[in-house]
């Protein structure tokens, strides 16, 4: 399972969306404890999938409300 | 004045510092925080968050501040009863604490703010409600940037609950060990296989720590790094619903049930030992009272219905997990614990002093031992005498119960022991006490041999 979850399209792609996100404008990060470099990294790829869903769950609520004619729940 | 006592936990955030000055607790805020702190009184987040119970309120103090050549100002924010760690706390504890953690900074980013540590340090209950204590905690959220404390909410609350839900709720001691909670190497190492298959341990323990593996000699600024504001409110709707779906196995009615059943006692001899401590709290008048072995709390709701903060103690996690679930119907003033009373919390973190000793958080008006003295004589092999100590150490009065030699919770301590507890009789008992104590009343149980004490300790007379 370790193995397979490491040779996992989502890890090899990595390096490639760190690269990206690279590039765009830095903005000044800093704290006061250390944050990780391995934890601020994985938190965009995981933030980036849970985004999505996230997405997807709030136009899925909205879609069901207008369907049934009830107000959304506030986020 | 005096420059008051710093906190010897409150070194870490350049922010400020908790200091003591004639018993109050105070913050200072340091200058370099002044235009955050400025901007969340004015923001209204401070407003929101203490109106829905979540941050703890404070009044801002005129007095001299503990380092006036680096302070802005100086506030003392609410004073909570009793300061417990993670470490001392049930699952249900910790998952509440969590999701308080994960409610703050959504609310923070709602107001543009975020939080820059989540330590589960930062929380405390009052009485049985968690609250965050940090007003320094917050800074001004630039859209685009990741949580920072990410790691530290993974470290201090997914990991430990994890390990509690897939493994055993005992795992919450491994707080204990690492103060800035469980390294997500570790806790990924300990979960079992099947823990792989669950999405959200897969994400932020699993993967979270093969990631700080791999980055472990990276050494790159993370200014680059972004982290959408949608995303970042995508990982927290995540992080929230994990902590909401996760629990320990077992029907909490089930361990209410097996708790309550005391097959040692008749109705009336409970009847009367209720009347009896409770006639003793009435003379003693505790503004606080720390109920030892106090199993789901049945003599601790008695002292609170008087009106007394209790904090309330047992050895099991799951029986203070059945104890705090049985308080949310109403705030109780009680705070349900786990420690264990052969091995209390010590003194942890920098030179040990970081987070006390349960000593050091007392002495406590009034403490109860009730059925437990046996419990520490026989199956733990503790001296009378040195039990007399100890308690005399952490209290100003004390309820104890007797359980004595004939007892049939005794024998069945002492079954496949060897006689060597000849000198565990009331005679001896006394004896120890007095040396520590003055025994200022004792009545015996209906119905039963067991004996209750008032004592008050010899140091205080």
């Amino acid at each position: 399972m370790t193995q397979f979850a490491l040779q996992s399209p989502v890890i090899r792609a990595i390096p490639l969306i760190v690269l990206f996100c690279l590039t765009v404008i830095p903005i000044p990060v800093s704290a006061y404890w250390d944050p990780g470099v391995g934890s601020i990294l994985w938190q965009m790829i995981a933030a980036l999938l849970l985004g999505a869903v996230y997405t997807v769950k709030i136009y899925w609520h909205r879609l069901k409300s207008y369907f049934s004619g009830k107000k959304p729940e506030a986020k | 004045m005096s420059p008051g006592e710093i906190e010897p936990g409150s070194f870490r955030d350049p922010s400020g510092y908790i200091f003591s000055r004639d018993g109050i607790l105070y913050r200072q805020v340091n200058v370099r925080y002044k235009d955050t702190y400025d901007a969340l009184m004015a923001s209204g987040l401070y407003d929101a968050l203490v109106n829905d119970g979540l941050l703890i309120p404070h009044a801002e103090a005129d007095i001299a501040a503990g380092a006036p050549e680096s302070a802005y100002k100086v506030i003392q924010p609410e004073r909570i009863p009793f300061i417990s760690y993670p470490y001392e706390w049930c699952f249900s504890q910790l998952r509440d604490a969590a999701l308080v953690t994960l409610a703050i900074q959504k609310k923070a980013l709602d107001f543009g703010f975020t939080l820059k540590d989540a330590s589960a340090y930062n929380i405390q209950f009052e009485r049985n409600k968690p609250v965050f204590i940090d007003t320094l905690s917050f800074e001004r959220y630039t859209p685009g940037t990741p949580w920072l404390a990410y790691k530290q909410f993974c470290q201090h609350f997914i990991a430990p609950l994890f390990l509690m839900h897939f493994r055993d709720p005992r795992l919450i001691q491994l707080h204990r060990v690492f103060i800035d909670g469980i390294p997500l190497d570790l806790a990924s190492g300990l979960l079992p296989q099947k823990s792989w298959l669950s999405f959200p341990a897969f994400i932020h323990i699993h993967m979270h720590a093969r990631s700080q593996k791999r980055h472990q000699d990276t050494s790159i600024r993370v200014s680059g790094v972004q982290v959408p504001e949608h995303a970042l409110r995508g990982l927290l709707d995540n992080l929230e619903k994990t902590v909401k779906n996760l629990d320990l196995r077992g029907a909490p009615s089930e361990w209410l049930q097996y708790y309550t059943t005391d097959n040692n006692y008749t109705q009336t001899a409970l009847e009367h030992k209720r009347e009896i401590v409770s006639q003793f709290l009435l003379d003693i008048r505790p503004r606080n009272v720390w109920d030892l072995g106090a199993n789901i709390g049945t003599f601790s709701q008695m002292a609170a219905l008087q009106g007394i903060d209790v904090v309330s103690f047992d050895l099991d996690p799951l029986c203070v997990e059945a104890h705090y679930r049985s308080l949310t119907d109403k705030e109780w003033h009680i705070l349900p614990l786990v420690l264990d009373l052969t091995n209390p919390s010590p003194g942890i973190g920098w030179a040990n002093s970081e987070r006390k000793t349960l000593s050091d958080r007392g002495p406590a008006d009034c403490a109860m031992a009730l059925a437990l003295v046996h419990h520490l004589a026989i199956s733990n092999n503790v001296p009378l005498s040195r039990i007399a100590e100890y308690l005399a150490g952490i209290c100003r009065t004390l309820i104890i119960e007797f359980v004595p030699e004939t007892d049939s919770q005794v024998h069945r301590l002492m079954l496949n022991r060897e006689s060597i507890f000849s000198e565990y009789n009331r005679g001896n008992f006394e004896r120890a006490f007095s040396r520590y104590f003055e025994i200022l009343n004792s009545l015996p149980i209906r119905e039963s041999g067991r004996v209750v004490y008032l004592m008050q300790t010899r140091k205080v007379l």
